[in-house]
């Protein structure tokens, strides 16, 4: 814990009347007394409560997370068909050996990166400074909020056929309608491969917009005033205000919200099979897509738990990098 | 505040013990048998059909589950139920799974019963596994071009021409005419109307065209390059554009029932729909490539009925009777009116919709339909499916030409095998 | 001391400004919330145009709908919500929805919770090592494990239950204390301390200072988690299969034909099973924001 975060945090407590203001020195000094006298016997006893708060967690992930997954490692083994599992017969290796022959997959783990990535970036580039802006004061707030939350709670299913609607290739769709106002012939929205991969980000983009930018919001409410008000004193600008302020305060909360992304969307599914079914061709196909089509799908649940073992290792690398590059921002920021 | 927020959770504590309770009933058992039945057609379109049942035999209640009317999400249900032995009494087998069904043991081998003797030899066929049959399937679907009367009449045609050049000619004459959109395929459709053309010909070999393929005796290059070739000349000719490949079925729909489009590839299930958009329009025959050719359209026997090869007793004659039931006039007759499936069994001739006429004598009346995926290697239908409209989706847009299309597929088959 | 901080966090600059500039700064404030106003809503609105597809065609039939999806009604109809509320059991769907919802969400959100307060307490290796295990169910591929899942529900009785639903959302405990977690790291841990040389036992401070302490953040995850609980098919589609234990999203399967889908009767459904969580979440989100600042005055 920094000095600076320190001093900010602790006012916000005396605030929430946790702890009486005027003592706050005081028991910062007991903290660190008493931390040096018995370090040892608190060590055990820390870890010990710890780990009993950590219990439940730990048994719900357990038996609902983890067992069901080592299972379907065996599966992956087998050419379990999905029915049956006495049927199945052990196959070794040869289900991993299949997934390489697939041309589709290839494609699906070009997209899937393209999706992650570009939606981790742009939903990421718009959610905090929205969220700085819902947090200001204005006429409507509560309603954009909601708004902004919201608009993408209805289901894939009919969200999907309302976009379909929306970026339909005919002249008939209804940002072709309104292109057409200004001359402009229609364009093949989902119907080009390179347009329907933008239609898909974007159309990811504005459904978790909302829901970023909640989260962001609530991690605004812990930053202390008294970093504005010093700020303000010494005569910063808003924006010097958002950089040097908002954006290293926030820091934590990119953390979770693009490993949020990041997995969310190595796993994407639902909205490029509902708005493209993987087209045209295979331009917006997707990993999961391949798991659920070619192997789940087809009655071939050992292929299908070989693919998912597959990309479970691919996104655990992926997913560490991110761990490591955040906390070394973490680090250098603070 | 700290008292409202030991208030919240608290209730929040209160709330959720009770509701445990509530969650944790039981159902009652009564001296009734009880049969489970899981369909993939909703609940109020079978409310008739069990009321009706449940009424001429007041000793069985028949309990009714569904899922997802979109047969990819009946299919996986299905399946995960059986994992967990969680199988109804009676179940609606898609033929896509009617092997694995079958080598599981969950499907009752019904070849002896009774009602059979009232099905036709396609439905029967197409729900036979080594020469058994395991699922009752009482009705038929087919695809039909549905056409706006009024678009056709600008470029001087009343219906449907017999062959495919002179249907492309038609598109071209309507595209003159001022029809700019003469003809659209749903993306998740591209091509189906091939599957007429090689039903034909089939038809003349002693073994489908598709089963050659699944059989490894023939390949996709070898026999669906044709086939592909005529289909692309919608792309030559300048009928259909590229834009197909991101329209879905229900923009396709809607281009018709807004009275846009003079020219789609539907079926009986839209009829409802296009009335009550109030459009003058019929369905037609779907083209075949040449003079003479005996008409063939994309379409299969529904899905049948089967019973759980697990039970047995009181359960399975009141599963038996329920199957009896269903296949009997009055039980066509309901689903017929409920579900707007076509009857297709000897000992009931449906009332057709008027503007349905047509596709109804070619090809049900006949059995003259057909579904590639029939002949492939089951645990690959779906995926393959797929497959070829995805490659079909690139000789749209240009990027492949039919032969590479048919070559992927090749290799697409292969890797499922 | 207090006063200074009652203005909401991050606009201290006109509230807490010397009154002699306080007037104009004050105007300028005032002009730029209009702007605000006006461009945020707009946006809003626009963003929130699917929104109203979704809603305009609950008052069309099919034929009306696949011919103009974005106009208003030719021929306004009601029938689809006559239809839902008549012919579909939604009370006892609104009642197990609720159920679920409200036990699903309340253990989930305490366990994440617990957990997260747990990890915060101790910076062990030994905790370093649970914190990195947990984060494995972020990436597992959600779709392998339906069957083995399903299997064992299978085996405890549990399909076809609402407890059986209840448990398998309790997976979502994972994420809360993945989002509660790193929002507890930001707090000073000298708190704790405090508290505990004071007397008070674990478990006294977790209830008394540290969820109150973390309000936005469980408010956030309680919203998510109810949305997501609330909105879910997936789970129930699989495992529940009496009518009478149908949730109220399941009930779209009523519009969803073998062949074809009523889209108006099914964003009738969307939209009537989608107003309860409209109204909670309009109800929250004041709270998310609320922030510990104002509240701590009142309270």
């Amino acid at each position: 814990m920094t000095q600076a975060t320190t001093i900010a945090a602790t006012p916000v407590l005396a605030e929430a009347g946790v702890v009486p203001a005027r003592t706050e020195t005081r028991s910062v000094q007991d903290f660190e007394a008493s931390h040096t006298r018995d370090r040892k016997r608190r060590n055990l006893m820390e870890n010990l409560t710890s780990v009993r708060f950590l219990l439940p967690l730990l048994a719900v992930y357990i038996i609902i997370v983890l067992i069901p997954f080592l299972q379907s490692i065996v599966f992956s083994l087998t050419d379990y068909d999905g029915y049956d599992f006495a049927n199945a017969k052990f196959v070794g290796l040869s289900n991993y050996q299949a997934i390489f022959q697939d041309q589709t997959l290839l494609a699906g783990l070009g997209f899937t990166l393209l999706y992650t990535v570009a939606t981790t970036v742009l939903i990421t580039a718009i959610a905090l400074p929205l969220a700085v802006t819902l947090n200001r004061k204005f006429f409507g707030r509560n309603f954009a909020r909601s708004l902004f939350f919201f608009f993408s709670v209805p289901s894939m299913a009919v969200l999907g056929l309302v976009w379909q609607y929306i970026f339909s290739p005919l002249g008939t769709g209804a940002v072709n309608t309104f292109l057409g106002k200004f001359g402009v012939s229609p364009v093949p929205w989902l119907s080009d491969p390179a347009l329907a991969k933008f239609c898909v980000i974007f159309i990811a983009v504005w459904a978790q917009v909302g829901w970023h930018a909640t989260l962001y919001l609530a991690y605004l409410q812990a930053i202390p005033a008294d970093l504005y008000e010093q700020a303000s004193v010494d005569g910063a600008t808003r924006g010097q205000q958002f950089v040097h302020i908002t954006l290293p305060q926030m820091v934590p909360a990119m953390g979770v919200s693009i490993f949020m992304l990041l997995t969310g969307g190595l796993k994407v599914y639902d909205l490029p099979f509902t708005l493209t079914t993987g087209g045209p061709g295979n331009a917006t196909y997707t990993v999961t897509q391949s798991i659920i089509v070619t192997g789940i799908g087809s009655g071939r649940y050992g292929v299908g738990s070989a693919l998912g073992v597959m990309f479970f290792l691919c996104c655990v690398i992926l997913v560490a990098l991110q761990q490591i590059v955040t906390s070394l921002i973490e680090k250098r920021l603070s | 505040m700290k008292k409202t927020w030991q208030t919240i959770v608290g209730a929040g504590a209160a709330i959720a013990m009770i509701a445990s309770f509530a969650g944790c009933g039981s159902s009652s058992a009564s001296g009734k048998t009880e049969l489970t039945f899981f369909a993939n057609n909703t609940q109020d379109v079978y409310k008739p059909v069990i009321d009706a049942f449940e009424k001429k035999n007041p000793d069985i209640t028949i309990k009714f589950s569904t899922t997802n009317g979109a047969q990819a999400g009946y299919q996986q249900t299905l399946q995960t139920r059986i994992s967990g032995g969680q199988l109804a009494d009676v179940y609606v087998a898609p033929p896509e799974q009617l092997s694995d069904l079958v080598k599981n043991g969950v499907a009752k081998d019904l070849t002896d019963e009774p009602f059979m003797s009232r099905i036709g030899d396609t439905n029967k066929a197409q729900a036979s596994v080594n020469g058994k049959v395991y699922a009752m399937s009482i009705t038929a679907w087919t695809n039909a071009y549905a056409y706006n009367k009024d678009l056709l009449a600008k470029a001087g045609y009343d219906s449907i021409p017999e062959t495919w050049d002179e249907f492309v000619d038609m598109l071209k004459a309507l595209k003159d005419a001022g029809v700019e959109k003469p003809y659209l395929e749903p993306k998740a459709g591209l091509g189906a109307l091939v599957e007429g053309w090689i039903g034909y010909d089939s038809s003349k070999q002693s073994k489908s065209i598709d089963q050659q393929i699944g059989d490894g005796d023939s390949t996709f290059a070898k026999s669906y390059t044709k086939y592909y070739k005529q289909w692309a000349k919608l792309f030559d000719a300048g009928v259909m554009g590229s834009e197909v490949t991101g329209l879905a079925d229900d923009q396709v729909r809607s281009e018709f029932a807004a009275g846009r489009l003079a020219v789609m590839p539907s079926g009986y299930w839209d009829v409802n729909t296009f009335k009550d958009a109030g459009i003058n329009f019929a369905f037609g025959r779907m083209p075949m490539l040449h003079k003479g050719d005996t008409p063939y359209a994309p379409g299969a026997a529904d899905s049948g009925y089967a019973i759980n090869a697990k039970i047995d007793g009181k359960k399975l004659e009141a599963a038996e009777s329920f199957l009896d039931f269903l296949s009997s006039k009055e039980g066509l007759k309901l689903i017929q009116d409920n579900m707007g499936l076509i009857p297709s069994t000897k000992n009931y001739t449906p009332d057709i919709d008027a503007t349905f006429k047509e596709p109804y004598d070619l090809y049900l009346k006949t059995g003259n339909v057909y579904l590639n995926t029939l002949g492939w290697p089951a645990s690959g239908r779906s995926a393959l499916r797929a497959e070829t409209f995805a490659q079909l989706q690139q000789v749209a847009l240009g990027s492949i030409t039919p032969a590479q299309a048919t070559a992927n597929l090749n290799t697409k088959l292969k890797t499922l095998s | 001391m207090t006063t200074q901080h009652t203005s909401s966090a991050p606009t201290p600059v006109a509230a807490s400004a010397p009154t002699a500039r306080g007037l104009s700064l004050s105007q300028r404030e005032r002009i730029r919330s209009a702007i605000r106003s006006v461009v945020v809503i707009a946006i809003a609105l626009i963003c929130a145009v699917p929104l109203y597809v979704v809603v305009v065609n609950t008052f069309k039939n099919s034929g009306d709908m696949a011919a103009d999806p974005f106009g208003l009604p030719t021929h306004f109809t009601l029938e689809n919500y006559t239809y839902a509320l008549e012919n579909l059991p939604v009370v006892q769907a609104t009642i197990n929805t609720l159920i679920v919802t409200v036990v699903g969400v309340f253990f989930m959100v305490i366990i994440g919770a617990l957990a997260a307060y747990g990890m915060v307490q101790k910076r062990s290796k030994l905790t370093a090592g649970i914190g990195a295990f947990l984060m494995l169910s972020f990436v597992i591929p959600g779709q392998t494990l339906l069957i083995p899942q399903y299997k064992m529900e299978a085996q405890f009785g549990l399909v076809d239950t609402l407890l059986g639903l209840i448990v398998l959302y309790l997976g979502g405990a994972t994420f809360c204390y993945f989002l509660i977690v790193q929002y507890m790291r930001g707090l000073p841990g000298e708190l704790f301390e405090a508290a505990r040389l004071d007397g008070a036992g674990p478990f006294r401070i977790f209830w008394q200072i540290v969820l109150p302490l973390i309000r936005p953040i469980l408010i956030t995850v309680v919203v998510f988690e109810t949305m997501w609980t609330w909105n879910d098919f997936m789970t129930p589609n699989i495992y529940i299969s009496s009518t009478e234990k149908q949730t109220l999203v399941l009930q779209v399967f009523n519009a969803m034909g073998q062949f074809s889908t009523n889209w108006p009767l099914f964003m009738t459904i969307t939209t009537i099973a989608l107003i309860p969580v409209f109204l909670f979440f309009i109800f929250c989100q004041k709270w998310i924001v609320a922030g510990l600042v104002a509240g701590s005055v009142k309270g």
